[in-house]
């Protein structure tokens, strides 16, 4: 199963909205993760770049929700930092990803192979929602019924890809993780420009027309005077 | 509408005259022109249409609303001794200009919202630092400092001055952010100039500190700014000699100068490493022409904002009609700092109509 990536904007903010989270929320997450990555030098041992990305972006995204008074809890089982809502039963971390991030042909892959905890997360959002689409799609009926059980947490994660001035970010919810690496996913959200088309861009984008580099700067026209 | 007496006084200083030299140009005398200043008196109609001619600005012009004037007390430029007052005049005035063009394009457009912290109580290195956290920016190099102003919502615009005694000059109006970057200078000056007016809106914007301080201090801001300690320090480690610093300073998109003072400062060479490498910048010529150059930055905002102006058929030409400006002040605020491409682009709305020519010879197009 292949899920189709929540792209357009009004969506994307529904969508959201019902996971109770907010874009601008997500959106501060991953430029403080891209801050830390930015905030290495060749002097810094290899791996900082992604550890900072992945330290800072987990620690901003407890900074924003958990102080909120709206059910988000600090949480490190089997040593995966999160936030989770008992209430919503799910959880989200924030994970450095490659390039195939926010864009609707491939898919997010981590950028370290992944362990034993990681699978085990992803074969409860399987067991969440894997089986139960596959059949509730024959039926025609809304895959909700298993987020019932007690104990059981749905993990999302917000991927983030950066490399240079160029920034992805989606919201996701794996359901395959073989050999370290997600292979499928329940639901992606894209968290893309209002303006954008779905190609995947972020807090900051290589111009399409071969402009050396590019923040975001939305010009939008006003409607006629 | 009257005659408004402040406009004439902002075409004469774009036209760099004073009141005696434009006196002498439309055949009256210097008391006529203060009376007229000061609106104590209004001008003829036969007066307005030699301002017309000898300031070219059309004669709506001066009978609009006031504009918005950069005072020079809450504008920093860098090279006060090197600059006359008229060419200082000069460069405020294409700020009134700017803020006409400015108005005129946030009424049709919405631009990045301004994102500018006042980190006043902050050392200048210490509120580069502090900056770049903030934007997310790390240690890495700035790809590209116009775009990176746009995207925090400054108003970026083009000073067209001659000379390289206006670098920039900065302000804030309205609680927005406006930088005007002459682009009569080298690719890396005008960046170094953005950075360092960066500065004075992030550092002065309270007004306390002013002059040579205020100077110096965005001096060592633009240098921390865009040449970050510890990516200098991991990236050069070990400086040789000044080659190296030509193909290093590439990296930041620095000039040659500006990278020998950081690398100086950062005790990366010695005092005397620093010397001789100064001594053979000069004797190479590399202070003049600058080596390894980078190309001039452009804008995004004014190229998106054309872009779809011209969709609707309109272009600055229609611009400066409206605003009553001559066309060639549109221009230099603006093309300066754009994609030559979009600057060359459609200079009439007009649709092209063949006009016929003699026999036996191609027909032009007009």
């Amino acid at each position: 199963m292949n899920a189709l990536p929540l792209i357009n904007p009004v969506e994307v903010r529904n969508r959201l909205e019902q996971l109770g989270v907010t874009k601008e929320q997500l959106l501060e997450v991953v430029a403080a993760a891209v801050g830390g990555r930015n905030n290495c030098t060749s002097f810094d041992p290899r791996s900082a770049p992604g550890w900072s990305s992945w330290r800072e972006g987990n620690r901003r995204l407890r900074e924003i929700l958990i102080p909120l008074g709206i059910g988000w809890e600090l949480d490190e089982t089997d040593g995966i930092p999160s936030v989770i809502h008992r209430e919503r039963k799910m959880k989200i971390t924030m994970c450095n990803t490659d390039a195939g991030t926010g864009l609707k042909d491939y898919h997010p892959q981590q950028t370290s192979k992944k362990g034993a905890a990681t699978e085990e997360i992803v074969s409860v959002n399987q067991s969440l929602f894997g089986e139960v689409m596959d059949s509730a799609l024959l039926q025609n009926i809304v895959p909700l019924s298993r987020m019932n059980q007690p104990g059981f947490l749905a993990c999302w994660y917000l991927c983030v890809y950066c490399d240079g001035d160029e920034v992805r970010a989606e919201l996701s919810c794996p359901i395959v993780c073989e050999d370290g690496y997600f292979k499928d996913f329940h639901e992606r959200i894209f968290l893309t420009l209002d303006e954008d088309d779905g190609s995947g861009i972020k807090v900051r984008k290589q111009e399409p027309d071969g402009g050396d580099a590019g923040f975001e700067i939305p010009v939008k026209r006003k409607k006629a005077l | 509408m009257k005659f408004n007496p402040s406009r004439l006084s902002i075409a004469r200083k774009r036209r760099m005259l004073n009141k005696k030299a434009l006196a002498g140009k439309i055949g009256v005398n210097s008391h006529t022109i203060s009376l007229w200043d000061k609106g104590e008196t209004e001008p003829a109609p036969d007066n307005v249409q030699e301002f017309v001619r000898v300031l070219g600005y059309p004669a709506p012009f001066f009978y609009g609303p006031d504009i918005d004037e950069p005072y020079k007390d809450a504008t920093s430029f860098r090279s006060q001794t090197l600059m006359s007052a008229a060419t200082r005049d000069a460069a405020l005035a294409a700020g009134s200009i700017g803020f006409l063009v400015s108005d005129w394009v946030e009424k049709r457009f919405e631009l990045p919202t301004t994102s500018v912290p006042d980190l006043h109580l902050y050392d200048p290195e210490r509120a580069a630092r502090t900056l770049r956290q903030e934007w997310s920016l790390g240690e890495k190099p700035i790809s590209n400092m116009i775009q990176l102003l746009e995207s925090k919502g400054v108003r970026v615009f083009s000073l067209s001055e001659n000379t390289a005694t206006v670098n920039a000059y900065s302000l804030w109006r309205k609680g927005e952010p406006y930088v005007f970057l002459n682009t009569f200078k080298t690719a890396e000056s005008s960046r170094f100039d953005a950075a360092h007016e960066l500065a004075h809106l992030v550092l002065h914007q309270d007004g306390s500190v002013k002059g040579r301080e205020a100077e110096d201090q965005a001096h060592r801001f633009a240098a921390s700014f865009l040449m970050p300690q510890a990516d200098v320090i991991s990236s050069v480690p070990h400086v040789s000699h000044v080659q190296q610093l030509i193909c290093e300073k590439a990296r930041w998109k620095v000039s040659l100068a500006a990278l020998n003072y950081r690398v100086h400062k950062l005790g990366l060479i010695s005092d005397w490493k620093y010397r001789d490498f100064c001594i053979e910048i000069v004797r190479n010529g590399y202070n003049r022409n600058e080596p390894n150059e980078i190309e001039r930055e452009q804008s995004i905002v004014w190229e998106k904002v054309l872009k779809a102006l011209w969709s609707e058929n309109t272009t600055h030409l229609d611009i400066a009609n409206e605003l009553a400006i001559p066309s060639e002040e549109v221009g230099d605020l603006l093309f300066g700092i754009l994609n030559p491409s979009v600057a060359a682009k459609p200079v009439q709305s007009k649709p092209l109509e063949i006009v016929a020519g003699q026999e036996d010879e191609p027909q032009a197009i007009a």
